[in-house]
């Protein structure tokens, strides 16, 4: 019970003083520290040191941490890509594997880079859709598509964990970037409330506020709408903050078809009526 | 099937334990980023344990000690070229306290420095105990987690706060 025959051990002392020694020491230690000066100050001392390490401790570790979202992705996606009863795992963990540029890629800037290089890719590889009359044109030219060779995606170099723990990531878009998309699409005089000038990929997934990420998306006049838009917008940021889907993957559908894209994620030929989506994305 | 088993599971444990390992990797001195690759590796690592049929006694504990040797391994391994983890320096951001003047501050920071240089000379499971207490676990919720009884926990923090005591000039 004791370090000496006269006084309480240090581990017993913890464990009193956290409440948790067993019942029949409890009165004992109690009666032993009302007599001893000496275990009274011994207690006070390792909890002095004790406050004084949590404290740095806590400081240490109060610096937020990223959502865990992306990291669980990576997790599940390398779990599967590992070879059934391999020794790739071990391999992964010689020491040079730590050095060689690949592993000093790490994840998240490998998610970054990826989606710059899909940004690049979908720019100058994209077939481009026939395009649209440069010229003044009707409310009935809006197109529920973008038209690749103006619009073909541009996303910021953002990681999985960045998108979903960035909350008001959706900017204004300035005026003068409004109007330069609307006289690219031929339509500088569209009447103002029959679309709005909208990002293919929304920033809430990483896209850019830039000429090449934005075009007029009509309102009503079309089944597959603004509106609908948002819709599959919601549904992707849930499915990318959740884990399960990559957020390059997220970039590429949307802004490659993105009504194909809410048939795929909604799997639904057609937009889902309000009422039903919360079922769906639960 | 029982692959598929093991990969929800070892994903499920990555769920419970990713922010605790990753705040123990703060606190040993390492990045932020450089904690996430870690943690990635030490449950890939925690697959192939398992997926080996190797023992399942204690997969909390065996994660901390696999977290730690990472970080010491790579902190080695860069140490003479990049200076990626900062082993060394890990106190050197903390807030000061305002009304200290330069002295007293020097001081104090002397004092903390020598203190965490205790802590991070401790063996892994105290380290570990004395981690989880100031994460503000019970001694018994520290007990189940690492897989010891709780007077092996209340002696393992003795033996640590006994250790920053003398370093401290206590009294014992």
């Amino acid at each position: 019970m004791t370090n000496s025959p006269l006084h309480v051990r240090d581990d017993q002392l913890l464990l009193y003083a956290a409440g948790d020694l067993a019942e029949p020491h409890v009165r004992e230690v109690s009666v032993h520290l009302e007599h001893c000066a000496n275990c009274r100050a011994r207690l006070a001392e390792l909890q002095g040191i004790f406050c004084e390490i949590r404290s740095v401790h806590l400081q240490i570790a109060a610096q937020p941490l990223p959502s865990s979202a992306g990291p669980r992705a990576l997790l599940k996606a390398q779990l599967a890509d590992l070879p059934r009863g391999g020794t790739s795992v071990s391999e992964r963990s010689k020491p040079n594997a730590w050095t060689s540029p690949q592993r000093l890629l790490n994840w998240s800037s490998a998610v970054a880079v990826a989606t710059i290089v899909l940004a690049v890719i979908f720019m100058t590889q994209r077939t481009p859709r026939p395009a649209a009359p440069i010229t003044s044109m009707a409310v009935t030219a809006l197109s529920d598509m973008p038209d690749a060779r103006f619009t073909p995606g541009a996303v910021v170099a953002a990681t999985q964990g960045q998108v979903c723990s960035d909350s008001e990531s959706q900017a204004n878009i300035p005026v003068a970037m409004k109007t330069q998309v609307l006289h690219q699409y031929g339509i500088a005089d569209a009447p103002s409330e029959a679309y709005e000038v909208d990002y293919l990929i929304t920033p809430e997934l990483g896209g850019a506020t830039d000429i090449h990420n934005l075009w007029p998306e009509p309102y009503d006049h079309t089944v597959w709408n603004a509106h609908v838009k948002d819709q599959l917008e919601d549904r992707l940021r849930q499915l990318v903050c959740r884990g399960d889907l990559d957020l390059a993957t997220a970039q590429r559908d949307i802004s490659t078809d993105w009504i194909a894209a809410y048939r795929k994620y909604f799997h639904a030929d057609q937009p889902v009526p309000a009422s039903s989506l919360t079922r769906i994305q639960s | 099937m029982q692959t598929t088993r093991l990969e929800d599971e070892v994903v499920g444990l990555f769920d419970e334990m990713r922010d605790r390992l990753l705040r123990y990797l703060l606190c040993l001195g390492v990045q932020l980023h450089d904690g996430e690759e870690i943690v990635q590796e030490s449950f890939l690592l925690l697959f192939q344990h398992l997926q080996r049929g190797k023992s399942r006694e204690n997969l909390r504990g065996w994660l901390f000690g696999v977290v730690r040797n990472l970080a010491l391994k790579v902190h080695r391994e860069n140490r003479a070229s990049a200076r990626r983890f900062q082993f060394d320096q890990p106190l050197a951001r903390l807030p000061s306290d305002r009304d200290a003047n330069p002295e007293q501050e020097m001081s104090d920071r002397q004092r903390q420095e020598r203190l965490w240089a205790v802590v991070r000379a401790l063996p892994e499971q105290d380290q570990v105990c004395l981690f989880l207490r100031a994460e503000g676990l019970r001694y018994r919720d520290i007990g189940n987690m690492l897989g010891i009884s709780l007077g092996s926990v209340a002696a393992s923090l003795a033996r640590s706060l006994g250790k920053l005591s003398r370093a401290d000039g206590g009294i014992r």
